[in-house]
């Protein structure tokens, strides 16, 4: 198996943790680690890859992106989705620049 | 707004060119995808799996196909696509047979808490920003 996730940055005290919760997407916060989960559903040689800094800068050119084509974005999804999703991702890059976001890649076999 | 109808509402506007062109220009893709997963990471994915011709990859979330059907695509592998909101369908059986995977992309209708497949019916597993 493989994935990528975005969660909590590794480390983080509780405040930072709610901080990161509330900023981050849907789902992102993890009572155990990735590697714990994963191990736990009898899975081994767990690798991971921090692919924070990636992640950064892609969110960074999604919003980018999002401004270059936005009279075009709001006709296609209307004004409530559009905005939606740049908030969404506009905080999340706060967060991810704040140090309380990281993604991860995970790979494990069984 | 739940899960599913927030996907719901995306898979109605995916394929339209200004977000095909924004996911372009984020992400070097044009699968109507709208995570993080860039093509490097998507092939770096393809070598920790060592993905080849014989193989059966389940992507689960696979939304729009990425990037389970271009990892297909790249390896030659066959893909079942897990995808919960019947919505993303078409686009995604649509951008198999573009890529000349249709013949061997099985998309599947089905949440990832009831997959219905027997088990180690499949010899990798990949998802894509679906935990989060």
């Amino acid at each position: 198996m493989a994935f990528h996730t975005i969660e909590p940055t590794p480390g983080l005290d509780p405040k930072q943790r709610r901080e990161a919760n509330r900023l981050g997407p849907a789902a992102v916060s993890t009572r155990r680690s990735y590697e714990a989960l994963l191990v736990s559903a009898g899975f081994s040689r767990v690798q991971t890859r921090d692919y924070t800094a990636e992640y950064r800068a892609t969110q960074a050119r999604w919003i980018e992106a999002t401004y270059r084509y936005e009279a075009a974005l709001r006709l296609a999804m209307g004004d409530a989705m559009f905005e939606e999703r740049l908030t969404a991702r506009a905080k999340t890059l706060a967060a991810v620049d704040a140090g309380l976001l990281s993604r991860f890649g995970y790979a494990a076999t069984r | 707004m739940r899960n599913v109808e927030r996907f719901r509402d995306r898979y109605a506007v995916s394929g339209d060119p200004a977000l095909l062109a924004a996911e372009f220009d984020a992400l070097g893709t044009d699968y109507s995808a709208n995570g993080y997963t860039t093509p490097l990471q998507a092939e770096e994915i393809g070598d920790w799996l060592a993905l080849g011709e014989e193989d059966l990859l389940l992507d689960v979330g696979a939304g729009c196909g990425w990037p389970g059907l271009y990892l297909a695509k790249r390896h030659g592998c066959a893909v079942i696509s897990l995808e919960p909101v019947p919505e993303g369908m078409p686009a995604l059986r649509a951008r198999a047979s573009v890529d000349g995977c249709g013949e061997q992309a099985w998309p599947v209708v089905a949440d990832a808490v009831a997959i219905p497949l027997r088990p180690k019916s499949v010899d990798a597993i990949v998802h894509a920003d679906v935990l989060c």
